[in-house]
């Protein structure tokens, strides 16, 4: 069979990240292009650099085995742990975050990368305790891999490439055999917390009146009272759980747990988010808010994608892009340039080829030779959707702006690059499929 | 998923959570992509609606107000000229530098800071359109702000028609002035082309005529970009349309020789051609200079004005009433002659005071004037005569009926907004607003135009215009025509139009002009006299608080027994009891009627009437240098 050539590459994959990098490109040249059609921005040029130059780095990735890269996993990601610390020590900031470090010109994003080498890393270490991976120390223990990168990436502060990691880590601790309830739990207290930290400010920004209740949050005395309860109930949940053994006890403990820690959590989280981070999920829920600070994207982006219709304005024709209406269009507002310009049409072309490339990756994971390869193009699939639906979502106004990139269509040579090597590895999976 | 453990595939992968994962992807798919198409292909109208309205402004471009001129239509009293005004978009400036621009901009411009929070509100510093916030400045503020623009996000200027008065205050109160439209004028006037940036004339002229002068704002439209920048060239602009121009009636000769015969006396004077209803001029002191109010301490100015006690906006000719004093001896000789109350030659004794029970009425002249008939009495303004032929034959009706087919108590209906009716004292009247009776002391202070009789001049000049006009009185007005300002051709041209008719016999007012030049040749003021023209008229000193202090009238006409009826010109002028008395009245009517009639400028007609006239008393009254 063809198949068992060395050389089996995975076509499909192949020419939807082409498509998709060949579509980036195009906006990259339409949103540094002025009314009169003269462009402004060498973006493009670079764009294209990036993406020749990650092509190379891509076909020298998945020559590589994926044992050799079982083997490097615990290296890189160490190496790249140095390299996010001395970005926080020596980084450039850009647009108030230290993500950046480099020489003049030339400068990298590790936080990029340092998602590869997490979800190499985290492979390795499932498969290695699959048989454990049921217990909730393993669990903690996994979950230690991507919350050291989370925390460095963190402090830069960049709240938006931070978070991918977390489902990232969540659906390939799923996959790898986790408990659902271990999983349920870590996604329940994270919303819980969430919520609970954005009340306050909801309360009176877009609600603009009093609810009682939400002073539990804000009253530090009350919010003792009330968390306390919680822990005494969880406390008295688990005392009954193993004297009687009654299953309700476990879920009873398994809710207070869960609300204790949202509380908990919601409470670090007013003291550790900046105010704007806070004011990108409210104008989240109600952007006329703030229409000209922080909601002023949203309701940008979401004017050029509505009016760009069936077929759109044509390409180098948006107004909105064109005349700078929308910040950032290069890199975390390409998709609205896209959808303006071309409209529905153009928007499904983007959709079917991220289809295509993570249902390849999918079919990949799953006819991978092992456990590791497996997890790892999970991991790479998850990143990638995280990404398209945090970017794209923000970009049609149902998901809050965190500033992500579109993998392979925005501007960044570090986002290509990492895009283009993780695409390298589910192709040296796939190659490697056969071989034990 | 419940058992979601359970090993699948080759090497303990669970296949049941990859297909999950899969599963789960999908939906987030389909859910985009049915969120995108009710988005782009359903409502997409709505956004691109929005989208244009983001990138396609509207500039009103305002259209310059028509030009006025006055009767010699050689020049404009009142015209449009270029000037910059300074707007500010604050939804450019970046919220946390936005008091720091708005210091900034005050400063250069020379406005009070305040000012630019009032116009642009808190609420409003999201809203992507430029406010106004100073106007009338010059090319020397804008070059400066120009060199300063790269610290003045959201600031651009531009030019803006400013309403400029050639003449300063000369015409101030046939006029008016113009200003920025206010909410509430807005409420009232939004459905008839007005917007919150209008300019809307706010007195005189300019508020009466105002549709007529403020033409069709045009607007500009055009892209901008996120920082207002425009980008390309304007499209489908529609241009303003200049507003008509209009010419008055008034003369700037004759305003000018009745402004300064008044001088800085509190007053006013109307110079009516009656053949017409034509007002010649119209004068009213303290005025004001209404290019002062725009610009830089524009503000100060006019509060300044405002506040003056004075009432410098007040146009006395018209918006402000007086007793008539003696002048109303003319509509009640007019009244005696006509009802045949008492025949014109017989005499009444006057002791120099009537009795009415046991009220004591004067006359001026302490000791008496004698036997007087009514052409003497008339010319000697005796108070006794008239006193005892209107409390004894003519009677109150008929003084009230006199004075109100006279037009007193009533509007002239003149073209220029806020003229008061006066008063004309009924018993009536009287029973309603003091619940108490007509007396016969009331008839008797009617009689010499005391007590409650209030009367505007520009009720006076008519009144002397009925006399020489015999019965009739025209509509006063100030616009003759109204033009075209491209061609110049006449649009609307005002004809005179008889206002009232009065039931009186040619005759007696034949008799009365007679008198009245009698007066000025044998009576008190006998120094209404001019070289080129014969005058008549009458004084009136009303009295007021204190002896010190009175009201000078002097209506009169010229000049006597005319060619044709069309040469009348009529004059009323009444300096106010505020200024210092000096019984100013026929005075400057001399110097107003002496120069319309030799054509000579108020300097002038001072030399020639110190050639004329006893040079000491135009010393003694400090209006010329040393003799």
């Amino acid at each position: 069979m063809n198949e068992r050539s060395v050389f089996t590459v995975d076509v499909v994959l192949i020419a939807a990240t082409l498509m998709l990098c060949a579509v980036g490109v195009l906006f990259i040249y339409s949103s540094g292009v002025t009314r009169e059609g003269v462009s402004i921005s060498t973006e493009w040029i670079r764009q294209l650099v990036w993406v020749g130059l990650g092509l190379i780095v891509l076909a020298a990735v998945a020559s590589v085995s994926s044992s050799r890269m079982r083997g490097v996993a615990p290296y890189a990601y160490a190496v790249l742990l140095l390299v996010l610390i001395g970005t926080l020590l020596f980084g450039r900031v850009v647009n108030t975050s230290r993500s950046w470090i480099g020489i003049g010109e030339l400068g990298i994003q590790p936080s990029e990368f340092m998602k590869i080498a997490t979800i190499l890393l985290l492979a390795r270490f499932i498969d290695e305790r699959s048989a454990s991976m049921q217990r909730v120390t393993t669990f903690l223990t996994a979950l230690a891999i991507p919350m050291v990168p989370v925390a460095l990436i963190l402090l830069q502060p960049d709240l938006g490439t931070a978070l991918v990691y977390v489902p990232v880590f969540l659906v390939m601790a799923y996959i790898g055999g986790a408990r659902a309830t271990h999983v349920g739990f870590l996604v329940a207290s994270g919303l819980t917390a969430v919520v609970l930290t954005v009340l306050p400010a909801w309360e009176h920004l877009v609600h603009q009146g009093t609810v009682p209740w939400i002073a539990i949050l804000t009253v530090p005395r009350l919010f003792a009272i009330v968390l306390g309860a919680t822990l005494v109930v969880f406390v008295a949940a688990v005392a009954g759980y193993y004297l009687v053994r009654r299953s309700y006890f476990g879920w009873i403990a398994y809710a207070t747990a869960i609300l204790s820690s949202g509380l908990a959590g919601s409470w670090v989280g007013r003291k550790v988010l900046v105010e704007y981070q806070i004011m990108r999920l409210i104008v989240f829920l109600d952007p006329n808010v703030d229409p000209r600070g922080a909601g002023w994207h949203i309701i940008q982006s979401v004017t050029a994608v509505g009016s760009g219709g069936i077929s759109g304005k044509g390409w180098l024709r948006g107004t909105q892009s064109q005349l700078h209406f929308l910040p950032e269009q290069s890199t975390d507002f390409i998709f609205s340039i896209l959808a303006e310009e071309w409209g529905f049409v153009g928007a499904l072309i983007v959709f079917t080829g991220f289809a295509a490339v993570l249902g390849r990756g999918l079919v990949i994971g799953a006819k991978a030779k092992d456990r590791f390869a497996t997890l790892t193009a999970v991991g790479i699939v998850t990143m990638f959707f995280v990404h398209f639906m945090v970017n794209v979502g923000m970009a049609i106004g149902v998901m809050p702006i965190t500033g992500i990139p579109l993998i392979f269509v925005s501007y960044g040579g570090s986002a290509m690059w990492a895009g283009l090597i993780s695409v390298g590895i589910l192709l040296s999976i796939y190659r490697n499929r056969f071989r034990f | 998923m419940g058992n979601g453990s359970r090993p699948g595939g080759g090497h303990g992968v669970p296949v049941s959570r990859l297909v999950f994962m899969g599963v789960a992807m999908g939906v987030v798919f389909v859910i985009y992509l049915g969120y995108l198409f009710s988005m782009q292909v359903v409502d997409g109208y709505i956004y691109r609606l929005r989208a244009d309205q983001v990138t396609r402004r509207t500039a009103v471009v305002h259209a310059p107000r028509g030009d006025i001129y006055d009767r010699s239509v050689d020049r404009p009293i009142a015209a449009s000229r270029d000037s910059f005004a300074v707007d500010i978009n604050p939804a450019v400036i970046p919220s946390d530098e936005i008091d720091a621009v708005f210091v900034r901009v005050a400063a250069m411009v020379g406005v009070p800071v305040t000012q630019i929070y009032d116009r642009i509100p808190r609420r409003r510093y999201s809203v992507y359109q430029p406010v106004e916030i100073a106007g009338n400045l010059t090319l020397q503020t804008i070059t400066r702000l120009a060199e300063h623009s790269p610290e003045l996000p959201g600031v651009s200027w531009r030019i803006r028609p400013v309403r400029s008065y050639p003449d300063d205050g000369l015409f101030a109160h046939v006029l008016g002035y113009v200003g920025e439209i206010t909410p509430a004028e807005l409420q009232v006037l939004f459905n008839r082309g007005y917007t919150a940036t209008s300019v809307i004339g706010k007195a005189g002229v300019e508020l009466q005529y105002d549709e007529v002068l403020r033409g069709i704002d045009g607007n500009e439209y055009r892209f901008v970009d996120a920082r207002g920048r425009r980008i390309g060239a304007s499209t489908t602009n529609v241009e303003p349309v200049k507003g008509n121009d209009l010419v008055l009636t008034v003369d700037r000769r004759i305003q000018d020789l009745a402004t300064k015969a008044l001088g800085n006396r509190v007053g006013a004077a109307v110079v009516l051609h009656p053949a017409t209803g034509e007002i010649l001029a119209m004068v009213s002191h303290p005025g004001y200079n209404a290019n002062r109010f725009f610009g830089p301490g524009g503000a100060e100015y006019f509060s300044e004005i405002s506040l003056d006690p004075r009432g410098s906006f007040l146009n006395r000719t018209l918006q402000a009433t007086e007793s008539p004093g003696s002048t109303f001896k003319v509509l009640m000789t007019t009244a005696i002659l006509e009802e045949r109350a008492f025949p014109a030659d017989r005499t009444v004794y006057c002791p120099g005071y009537y009795m009415v029970g046991n009220r004591v009425f004067a006359c001026h002249k302490e000791y008496g004037h004698g036997h007087v008939d009514l052409a003497t009495a008339l010319a000697e303004s005796c108070n006794v005569y008239y006193y005892t032929v209107g409390n004894e034959y003519l009677g109150v009706e008929s003084i009230i009926d006199y004075s109100q087919i006279m037009g007193l108590g009533e509007r002239s209906g003149i073209d220029l907004p806020r003229e008061r009716a006066g008063l004309v004292p009924t018993p009536e009247w009287k029973e309603r607003t003091f619940s108490d009776g007509w007396r016969p002391g009331d008839t008797v202070n009617l009689s010499i135009g005391q007590g409650f009789l209030q009367v505007t001049p520009l009720q006076l000049a008519n009144m002397v215009g009925m006399i020489v006009n015999r019965g009739v009185i025209y509509r006063p007005h100030v616009v003759k025509e109204i033009r075209d300002p491209a061609t110049g051709a006449t649009i609307e041209s005002f004809a005179s139009e008889a206002l009232r008719t009065a039931p009186i016999s040619e005759q007696t007012f034949a008799q009365v002009q007679q008198m009245l030049r009698g007066v000025v040749l044998d009576g008190t003021p006998a120094i209404v006299m001019t070289s080129n023209a014969e005058a008549g008229g009458k004084t009136g000193t009303a009295e007021t608080w204190s002896d010190e202090h009175r009201h000078s009238w002097y209506i009169g006409f010229a000049p006597y027994g005319p060619e044709k009826p069309a040469d009348y010109v009529v004059t009323a002028v009444w300096v106010d009891a505020s200024n210092e008395w000096d019984w100013w009245g026929p005075y400057a009517t001399n110097i107003i009627v002496h120069g319309i009639y030799n054509g000579l400028t108020y300097e002038e007609t001072i030399m020639d009437l110190r050639r004329l006239r006893d040079p000491w008393l135009w010393y003694g009254r400090g209006i010329l240098g040393q003799p």
